[in-house]
């Protein structure tokens, strides 16, 4: 059993100063993100769901990103300075455990 | 060392009966919705749209099939394309379901914590892209065949295509199947034994269409 985290959007500005990502897309359910923007454009807001998420797990924190990438860059190099950028900053702020970081390359191009 | 598919052998069919999947893969909305958001100029925004990487692989696809259309209509083709309506329909059902996110296809990291992939549709998203660049070719279908989720696997790429006219055969296949090997290693580790380039369709200028009819 593992419990969403408190959204914050420190991971998703951290993820989209990463070079080559060109995109970053909601890495949770679609239902939730779709609901996040519908009831902030009704209420005239921009949505202010994070993308990136972070689970609070038995063994540490799983963190997801899902992004999209120029097709000029490399697959695994942009997704591996995800990685390393969001597991430094995971570092510095102190948080438990990592027990996963997921980067998915979602669209090239 | 490359293999050509048997003229005989066509693709293996996608599983299209899985509407829950089809539908899931487009973010709950159909091709004909994409197409409607893109003559709207994509206003007013739509998040489920625009926050779907998948319905972004096949809009993508669907620009460029509209350049091509309207690169033939601009060649005095139009007649020559339109003689199979299935054509158009055809590569249209072939972006909504090569646009899921499909497979997982792992990406090397050494850190035991990481797990990177990149979706099996964007690979053929890029693929596909990187056909339609090409002079007078047009990708009507790509697929990937083999586990793409164990690393080292070796696994084949199948890609249909239409050849537009002055166009040599064989060596848009070749220039098609370098430009796919060196997209695939750049973004992926897979290891690909082949990738099959089969013409599905000619498209003949009316001109010479017209004289071969003449002639039967």
């Amino acid at each position: 059993m593992s419990a969403i985290l408190p959204p914050t959007d420190e991971l998703d500005v951290l993820v989209r100063q990463v070079a080559g990502v060109d995109v970053l897309y909601p890495a949770g359910s679609i239902v939730a993100t779709v609901l996040t923007a519908t009831i902030e454009a009704v209420a005239h807001r921009l949505p202010l769901a994070p993308k990136v998420v972070m689970e609070q797990r038995a063994d540490g924190v799983k963190v997801t990103a899902k992004i999209g990438i120029s097709a000029a860059w490399h697959s695994g190099d942009v997704s591996r300075r995800v990685h390393d950028a969001i597991a430094a900053q995971l570092r510095q702020s102190g948080n438990p455990p990592v027990a996963q970081i997921e980067v998915i390359v979602a669209r090239i191009g | 060392m490359t293999e050509l598919t048997p003229a005989d052998r066509r693709f293996v069919e996608f599983d299209v009966d899985d509407t829950d999947r089809e539908q899931a893969g487009l973010n709950g909305h159909t091709i004909e919705q994409l197409s409607d958001y893109l003559d709207r100029g994509r206003v007013p925004a739509d998040p489920s749209i625009d926050d779907s990487p998948d319905c972004e692989i096949a809009l993508r696809g669907l620009e460029r099939l509209r350049r091509v259309q309207l690169s033939l209509l601009d060649r005095d083709l139009k007649r020559e394309s339109l003689r199979d309506d299935n054509w158009v329909a055809s590569i249209l059902d072939n972006i909504t379901l090569e646009a899921h996110a499909g497979r997982d296809i792992p990406l090397i990291h050494p850190s035991p914590t990481a797990r990177l992939v990149v979706t099996e549709g964007a690979v053929r998203g890029i693929l596909r892209e990187t056909g339609d660049k090409l002079q007078n070719v047009l990708v009507g279908r790509c697929a990937l065949f083999g586990d793409v989720g164990v690393p080292g696997v070796p696994i084949t790429i199948s890609v249909d295509v239409t050849v537009f006219p002055e166009e040599n055969i064989p060596l848009v296949a070749d220039r098609l199947r370098q430009a796919m090997y060196a997209v695939v290693a750049q973004h992926t580790n897979l290891v690909v034994t082949a990738i099959d380039i089969t013409v599905t369709d000619l498209s003949i200028a009316p001109q010479a269409s017209a004289q071969g009819q003449e002639h039967t």
